[in-house]
C-alpha cells in the first residue's frame, strides 16, 4: 500500500499532499513499452518550495513531463492549478517548466533567448522584463552572446531566467543546479526560495538529499517510479537514520571487538570474519562513536570502518520497502 | 507581436541556416542553366518547347521536391530531435496554432527559395525572347507544388529522422518511376499538382507535354492542394497532441 493509499487524498494526515494543492497527481503511472517509469504515484504540491528527490532514473523527469503536460500518463490524472496540461495550453500563461535537457537554441543570445520565451508566453517581452529576468539569475555579463558558447551551468541559469519572465505561478524545475558551480547554486537556491516565499509553487528535482535540505523545506521522494517518502526534510532524515546500516570493520582484535559491540543497543548483529566484523546497527552514527572507544578499552588497533551500503539508492530502496 | 507570430518568424529563420540556405537557392537556380545551354541557337518557338521541358523535367520533377522536402523535413523534425520542441509546447499556445505556424514557416521557407529559382528561370526566358509567358504560371505552379509538399513533409519530418531519405526514395520510386507508368497515379504527385496549374496559367505548355494532358485541372488541382494542406494541418495537430514531446 503506497502514502497516497493509506490516507484519503486531501487530508493532512498523509504527508504526500497539501491542503491547497495547485499541482494534483492521483494514481499515475507511465510505461514505455515493458519499462514502467511510474507506477500509481499519487502525490500534491502547492504553494512553497517541494523538493522531489529520487536517484537518476527514478521516474523524476517523467513525473515532471507529465506535470508539464509534455508526456501523457499511461492512466491515472493530471491537473495543474485545476487544468489538464495536455489539454489546455492556456495554463503555460501560469506554468513553466526548466527541463534537464538543453533545450536551448544555440545560435540565440541569451537575451533573445528570454525576449523569445516572453513573446511565445504572451508575457512582457520590454527590455526592461527581459533584463530583470536576466538580473536575477546573474547572467547580465552574457546575454549578448550565443547561448552555443555557454558553460552547462551558464545555460541551466539562461533556461531559469526564460521560465522567470513569464512569471509562472507554477515553476517546475528538473535538476536546475546539475552543472552549476558553488556560487551560482548558492545564487539559483536563494531565487527559488524567494519564489517560494511569495506564493508561488515551486518544485525542485533533484537526485542529492543535501542539495534537496538547501532548497526545500518539504520532500517527496520516489524511487523505481514509485512514493518512497513525503514530509518534511527532517521527517525524510529520520526515516533515512532508521535504515539499518551493514559496517565492515577491521581490527587485530575482531572476535574480542565483536563481543564487546554486541551488547549495545544500537547493534543488530555481528558476524566475525578472521580479521573483520560485518556489523549491522540501526544507528550508524552511534556506532561510530563506540568502535574507537570499545577498540581503546580493549587495546584492539582499529584499521577500517567502511559502511558496506551507503549508496543513496539503497536508502531509497529501503524507504519504497517500509511503505 | 503575438505569439504565433513570433513563432512564425524564428520558425523561418530557423528554417534557412545561412550555408543551407546558399546550397539550396543553387540548386533551385541550376534549372536556369539548364534550360540557357539547352536553347542556345534555337528559335523562340524551339526554344519555348525546351524551356517547358526543361522546366517539367528538371524544376518540377528534381529540383522543386528536393528544396521543400529539405525545408519542410527538418521545421519540426529538427526541433523535435534538438528537444527545442518541448521549449515551444510549454508556452500557451495551442497545438493547432504551433502546427500552422510550423507549416507557414516551412511553406514560406521552401517557398522563397523555389520562387526565387521560378523568377529567374522566366525571366531569363522574358530576357532572351521578350514573352513573360512562363513567368507568371511556373511562379504560382512552383508555390502550389511546395505548398503541398511541405504540407506532407512537416509530420513526416516529426515522425522519423530520416524523412529526406524517405522523401528522395518516394520521389525516385513513385514519383518519377509509378506515375510515370501508371498515369492513374499521376493524379497523387504533389508536383504534378504544380504542373497543372502551371499549365492552365500558361498557354503552349499541354502541347509540349507527352499525351498532351496534364493529370489535373485547374479547379480539380486547387481541390487536391486544399485537401494536402488541411489533412496536414489536422495530422500535425494530431501528432502535438498525443504524441510525448520528449
Amino acid at each position: 500500500m503506497t502514502a497516497a493509499e493509506r490516507a484519503p487524498h486531501g487530508t493532512s494526515l498523509d504527508p504526500a499532499f497539501v491542503e491547497r494543492p495547485t499541482v494534483d497527481v492521483r494514481h499515475v503511472s507511465k510505461w514505455f513499452g515493458q519499462k514502467v517509469a511510474v507506477s500509481n504515484l499519487s502525490c500534491s504540491f502547492g504553494p512553497g518550495v517541494t523538493g522531489l528527490l529520487g536517484p537518476n532514473g527514478a521516474g523524476k523527469t517523467t513525473l515532471l513531463r507529465m506535470i508539464a503536460g509534455l508526456t501523457g500518463v499511461s492512466t491515472g490524472a493530471v491537473a495543474v492549478l485545476g487544468r489538464d496540461p495536455r489539454r489546455d495550453a492556456s495554463i503555460f500563461e501560469s506554468v513553466a517548466l526548466v527541463p534537464d535537457e538543453d533545450a536551448v537554441y544555440p545560435d540565440m543570445t541569451g537575451r533573445r533567448f528570454v525576449e523569445y520565451a516572453a513573446r511565445l508566453s504572451k508575457g512582457d517581452a520590454s527590455a526592461s522584463a527581459v533584463g530583470d529576468a536576466i538580473d536575477a539569475v546573474d547572467m547580465d555579463h552574457a546575454a549578448n552572446r550565443h547561448i552555443g558558447g555557454y558553460s552547462k551551468g551558464m545555460r541551466q541559469r539562461i533556461k531559469v531566467a526564460a521560465a522567470l519572465v513569464s512569471q509562472p505561478d507554477v515553476l517546475i524545475l528538473d535538476e536546475p543546479l546539475n552543472g552549476t558551480d558553488p556560487v551560482q547554486r548558492a545564487h539559483l537556491i536563494g531565487v527559488f526560495q524567494t519564489l517560494g516565499a511569495a506564493g508561488h509553487t515551486v518544485i525542485v528535482s533533484s537526485h542529492v538529499l543535501e542539495e534537496v535540505e538547501r532548497v526545500s523545506t518539504r520532500v517527496i521522494a520516489i524511487v523505481d517510479g514509485r512514493l518512497a517518502a513525503a514530509g518534511s526534510v527532517e521527517a525524510i532524515r529520520a526515516a533515512m537514520n532508521d535504515k539499518p546500516y551493514v559496517v565492515r570493520i577491521q581490527a587485530d582484535r575482531a572476535r574480542q571487538l565483536g563481543s564487546e559491540l554486541f551488547g549495545a543497543e544500537c547493534v543488530l548483529s555481528v558476524e566475525v570474519l578472521d580479521d573483520s566484523l560485518i556489523v549491522r546497527t540501526t544507528d550508524i552514527v552511534d556506532l561510530g562513536r563506540r568502535v574507537p572507544e570499545r577498540s581503546a578499552a580493549i587495546g584492539a588497533k582499529l584499521t577500517a570502518f567502511q559502511p558496506q551500503d551507503e549508496s543513496l539508492e539503497s536508502v531509497f530502496r529501503y524507504l519504497v520497502e517500509r511503505t | 507581436m503575438t505569439p504565433f507570430l513570433a513563432l512564425l518568424t524564428a520558425s523561418i529563420r530557423q528554417a534557412l541556416p545561412v550555408r543551407r540556405t546558399v546550397l539550396l537557392a543553387l540548386l533551385a537556380l541550376s534549372p536556369t542553366l539548364v534550360y540557357v545551354f539547352a536553347t542556345t541557337g534555337r528559335t523562340e518557338a524551339s526554344a519555348f518547347e525546351g524551356a517547358v521541358e526543361v522546366a517539367i523535367g528538371t524544376f518540377f520533377a528534381l529540383v522543386l521536391p528536393i528544396v521543400s522536402i529539405v525545408v519542410a523535413s527538418g521545421v519540426l523534425g529538427n526541433e523535435r530531435r534538438d528537444l527545442t520542441l518541448s521549449f515551444i509546447a510549454l508556452r500557451p499556445i495551442p497545438r493547432w496554432a504551433i502546427a500552422l505556424a510550423k507549416l507557414l514557416a516551412a511553406f514560406c521557407a521552401a517557398g522563397a527559395l523555389v520562387l526565387l529559382g521560378a523568377v529567374v528561370y522566366g525571366a531569363t526566358h522574358a530576357v532572351r525572347f521578350g514573352s513573360v509567358d512562363l513567368l507568371i504560371g511556373l511562379s504560382v505552379g512552383a508555390l502550389a507544388a511546395t505548398a503541398a509538399y511541405t504540407a506532407v513533409y512537416v509530420p513526416l519530418g516529426f515522425l522519423t529522422d530520416r524523412s529526406v531519405i524517405v522523401g528522395i526514395a518516394y520521389l525516385i520510386i513513385f514519383e518519377n518511376g509509378a506515375a510515370f507508368l501508371l498515369t492513374g497515379l499521376a493524379a497523387l504527385s504533389p508536383w504534378r499538382l504544380g504542373l497543372s496549374i502551371f499549365a492552365e496559367l500558361t498557354d503552349g505548355v499541354v502541347a509540349v507535354l507527352d499525351g498532351g494532358t496534364v493529370p489535373l485541372n485547374a479547379a480539380q488541382a486547387l481541390i487536391a492542394l486544399s485537401a494536402y494542406v488541411v489533412v496536414s494541418l489536422v495530422v500535425t495537430t494530431w501528432l502535438l497532441q498525443r504524441r510525448d514531446l520528449a
